[in-house]
């Protein structure tokens, strides 16, 4: 199957960098930091694709690079390194990290959508939960206001927002609401892909446990690949198909997640696994 | 004891720069070096040093203020103006190849050979939804205008129609937003595919911007509330009798309910003079 998004050796450095921590893969490095120019060195040398309706899981440690590969790939960081293709811009052949910035904006408008664990990154506080979702459908240039709001409406009754609290502002909602809304917002315009950046990270179980039951029906219902961040494993275990383990900003195991989970090779994704509390 | 029109040739052409990079990308907010003048920001600055800069001796002068050529404001500054360049003023908006306004279009359609130049105390037409200056910066850069549709929105979601009354946001030449100055809405669809020049200019914001002639002008809207012009039907102005152009709404005389005058007073004027010409 033609990949719907592949990653090519992506890198980020925060910090100048210089040729040791810029040669693919770094040298010397023993983790994040380069030891001769101590630029941070948040994920190299990452390779990954991502097949059309797959749900692929990226774990790991805080700090190990999860949300910067999220965040190269919705293009809200500029890439230090390496090449991304996606299959609905120019057929897949040309490098989403070098268009313009206009482009730029049109793809993350329109073609991928992203869930933050923080809601503050994904929503706008000013307007109402309808207005955060319309805004998605307006910037892809519908302007007809009635169109838009029954489309909204039906969105934001399907992941389950009480429609008495539609015209309410975001910080009136709870944690469980808000993300509910940034998951209609993420998936208004129907893009092939969306983003997920620990989306029930900060939340309590039982909201937890239901956010999660939605994510698994919509990606079913609506066939849309996900990217997952999480560092809980049961989350991944739930959810994706394939998950990558990271480390150090670079990717130490990857496969098919029952394979991952059930017979662990790197020492890391060992402690990870039978870290989690039964 | 001057140099003519006030300002020295070198801040003149630095104007002048602005202007021609201004008209060249329509809409778009060109920074300029803006000077001290003799009155204060705020006060006509911005409009003020683009009619310095481009004014030439043979010039016919009109400055006006909220459609009025008589106000404090407007009659400052075409003192000053006429002290320090000698040109010859009028009221009459025909006459005029030079315009200064505040506020208001003339209701007589102008010609391709005068130029506009109005008054702006607030260039950035996405400051109402956004603070920072980078972020707007980047917005127009990026033609991510998705904010003040969701200004619009928002509007009708809660109002039941879109409630920005005058500076109503347009799109010029299909790239950038722009704020038309505090003009009432009346007066926004004259800009559109004009035939004169219009010359924006912020004194105290430092920019400028200009609507070349025959460039498309949209002002934003939603496809089912359509842009409206305020509503004067059933009304007529007191003196001329005019229902075809905008009107203020003024003290009534005694027994009467409602009082309404044109705002363009040079408009009125001509108005009442055909009409008692034809009685």
């Amino acid at each position: 199957m033609t990949p719907l998004l592949s990653v090519r050796n992506l890198k980020k450095i925060y910090g100048r960098g210089c040729p040791n921590c810029l040669s693919s893969p770094p040298r010397e490095c023993q983790d994040n930091r380069c030891p001769r120019c101590a630029a941070i060195i948040a994920c190299s040398d990452i390779s990954f694709d991502v097949v059309p309706g797959e749900v692929l899981g990226i774990v790991g440690e805080s700090g190990s690079g999860k949300s910067t590969i999220l965040n190269c790939i919705n293009l809200t960081l500029s890439a230090t390194g390496g090449q991304i293709f996606y299959g609905h811009f120019a057929e897949g052949t040309r490098d989403i990290l070098m268009v313009d910035a206009q482009t730029r904006r049109t793809l993350q408008n329109i073609h991928f959508g992203i869930v933050y664990q923080n809601p503050q990154l994904g929503l706008n506080f000013q307007v109402s939960g309808e207005g955060n979702v319309a805004e998605r459908m307006l910037v892809a240039g519908h302007t007809h206001f009635g169109q838009i709001q029954t489309n909204v409406h039906q969105l934001l009754q399907r992941v389950e927002l009480p429609p008495s609290r539609y015209k309410d502002l975001p910080n009136a909602y709870s944690g469980g609401m808000q993300q509910r809304v940034q998951i209609a917002k993420a998936l208004i315009n129907e893009p092939a892909i969306i983003l997920l950046d620990e989306p029930t990270g900060g939340l309590d179980v039982s909201v937890q446990a239901r956010i999660l039951d939605l994510i698994r029906s919509i990606s079913r219902e609506f066939k849309v690949a996900m990217v997952m961040v999480s560092h809980d494993m049961q989350v991944i275990r739930l959810l994706c198909q394939r998950i990558i383990v990271m480390k150090h900003g670079r990717i130490i195991e990857s496969g098919l997640t029952d394979r991952v989970i059930d017979d662990p090779r790197e020492a890391y994704t060992q402690t990870l696994v039978h870290s989690t509390i039964q | 004891m001057y140099n003519f029109a006030l300002l020295d040739e070198s801040s003149k052409r630095e104007v002048r720069r602005a202007l021609l990079k201004a008209i060249a990308i329509p809409g778009f907010q060109v920074p300029f070096a803006s000077r001290e003048l003799p009155i204060f920001f705020g006060w006509g600055t911005g409009g003020l040093q683009i009619t310095l800069s481009i004014i030439g001796p043979d010039e016919v002068l009109k400055v006006f203020d909220q459609g009025d050529d008589d106000s404090v404001n407007a009659v400052n500054l075409k003192r000053l103006i006429q002290l320090t360049t000698g040109v010859e003023v009028t009221g009459r908006t025909q006459a005029a190849t030079l315009l200064q306004t505040r506020h208001r279009i003339p209701e007589a359609p102008l010609r391709a050979d005068q130029v506009l130049v109005l008054q702006v105390p607030m260039p950035e037409p996405l400051r109402k939804v956004e603070f920072r200056e980078s972020e707007t910066v980047r917005m127009h850069a990026e033609k991510d205008y998705g904010k003040m549709y969701v200004k619009l929105y928002e509007d009708v979601l809660h109002h039941g129609e879109i409630t920005l009354a005058s500076d109503y946001p347009v799109l010029v030449f299909d790239r950038h937003l722009m704020a038309p100055t505090p003009i009432p809405r009346w007066d926004v669809p004259k800009l559109h595919q004009s035939q004169h020049l219009s010359l924006f200019g912020a004194g105290r914001e430092k920019k400028i911007y200009a609507i070349p002639p025959h460039t498309g002008v949209e002002p934003l809207s939603l496809e089912d509330h359509a842009f409206r012009v305020e509503d004067f039907s059933s009304k007529a102005c007191i003196f001329c009798g005019s229902t075809a152009a905008y009107l203020n709404e003024i003290p009534a005389p005694q027994g009467a309910r409602q009082a309404y005058a044109c705002s363009d007073v040079a408009y009125c004027h001509a108005h009442r003079t055909t009409r008692e010409a034809a009685l």
